[in-house]
């Protein structure tokens, strides 16, 4: 039985070992990750685990245990839309959707940890998810427009 | 044993390895720190390799593990792999690579004690963990270098990797190591004829490319999908000349 917080609401889980914290997460009703490949390359399992951005297919359950998990579920927490899913409708940054919720994950990633990230920096982190529809032209322009501030240098 | 499991994971979706029973590190915190002590940098087996590469307490100097940020894998990777782990599965990976151009060592616990270990000779027993990785500081005026040549912008396991240290004393070189992640084989390893030759010279473009088609082109490394042996060795080259290049120049002052 582990306790953790999941997209700010607290949360307690009976979790078997070798579980892994996108098995977990299904179990919950979480349905934004996906298992994409299932070995860390692809990004459609992208969560944060205490601000850090995971791969939940390689991330055991246990390993949340008193930390706070966000997914792309976290934008919907009132009637409106996060900035950040504005910006991906505005710039029509989503062609299937399947890299999108990952996607959405390693935005506020970089929103939160890279504020000044420049494109050159965007597209560095966003080596993280892979996109096969025509990616990253309109996703980079999304994420740039919900950036504050943008230089013209790498930041990184 | 679980440290970041992003090669145990892998390993056992593609059916490599089979284990009954895993250990999980990621609650042992004491596991996971930087230190510096003495003269010497410690760095715990369960540290990340982002917490590595932000490292604070790590001078500018050591390029090779700033870089970190750059050319070991996504973002999602560096937050999840560990310095132990990373040095566990050994092969071609990068701490490894970098550790080996450090001299520096790995501290190795078991019932039995405590014992350092090569980072590239770790034979680790069953019963043994990895709980630090370890190096001298080279101090002023040195400055360490990787490079990695991959086929895709993906920042895997590269086609060739070069990790340099060089420190200059009086204005020649006083201490070098040339790391290759394959110079035999799929076998990682230093160039020793190739440090001993540069050792006590002054360089320029032409002593490195002298030395460099001398030293490096006996190198044997194996042929695979990602490339055949006289690429690898072409590049190994490339990157060996460039990395000393740049050392010197940033050493010497654009010398």
């Amino acid at each position: 039985m582990i306790e953790f917080k999941l997209n700010g609401r607290p949360v307690k889980a009976d979790v078997k070992g070798g579980e892994r914290l996108m098995d977990l997460l299904w179990r919950l009703g979480i349905r934004s990750v996906k298992e994409g490949c299932g070995t860390g390359d692809c990004g459609s399992c992208n969560v944060m685990v205490d601000g850090r951005l995971v791969n939940s297919c390689m991330m055991l359950a246990v390993q949340v245990r008193g930390r706070s998990v966000f997914t792309a579920e976290g934008f919907n927490v009132s009637e409106e839309l996060h900035p950040v899913q504005r910006a991906f409708l505005d710039y029509t940054a989503s062609q299937c959707g399947y890299c999108i919720p990952g996607i959405l994950v390693t935005t506020k990633y970089i929103m939160e940890k890279y504020p000044n990230a420049s494109e050159e920096d965007i597209r560095r982190i966003l080596i993280a998810n892979i996109c096969r529809c025509g990616g990253y032209t309109r996703i980079v322009e999304a994420v740039k427009a919900v950036l504050p501030a943008r230089s013209k240098q790498a930041y990184l | 044993m679980f440290a970041g499991g992003t090669d145990l994971i892998p390993y056992i979706r593609r059916g490599r390895v089979s284990p009954e029973e895993v250990i999980d590190l990621s609650g042992v915190a004491e596991l996971s720190y930087i230190r510096s002590e003495n003269g010497v940098f410690r760095v715990g087996a369960m540290t990340t390799i982002q917490e590595l590469a932000e490292s604070p307490l790590i001078p500018e100097r050591y390029m090779s593990i700033k870089g970190l940020r750059y050319y070991f894998g996504a973002e999602t990777t560096r937050n999840m792999a560990t310095v132990g782990g990373n040095l566990a599965s050994g092969g071609e990976r990068d701490i490894p690579a970098i550790l080996t151009a450090l001299d520096g060592w790995a501290e190795v616990v078991s019932p039995d004690g405590r014992r350092t270990a090569h980072p590239l000779q770790l034979e680790l027993k069953p019963w043994e963990l990895i709980v630090e990785a370890a190096f001298n500081d080279w101090g002023e005026g040195s400055v360490t270098w990787f490079k990695k040549f991959e086929k895709r912008a993906s920042n895997g396991i590269g086609v060739v990797t070069a990790s340099i240290a060089l420190k200059v004393v009086d204005g020649v070189v006083g201490r070098l190591r040339v790391v290759l992640n394959r110079v035999e084989g799929r076998r990682m390893g230093r160039l020793l004829q190739l440090e001993e030759y540069l050792t006590d010279m002054a360089l320029d473009e032409e002593v490195v490319e002298r030395a460099v088609e001398r030293f490096v082109s006996d190198i044997k490394p194996s042929p695979d999908f990602r490339a055949s042996a006289d690429f690898r060795r072409h590049v190994s080259k490339v990157l060996v000349k460039r990395g000393l290049l740049t050392c010197w120049s940033i050493l010497t002052g654009g010398g």
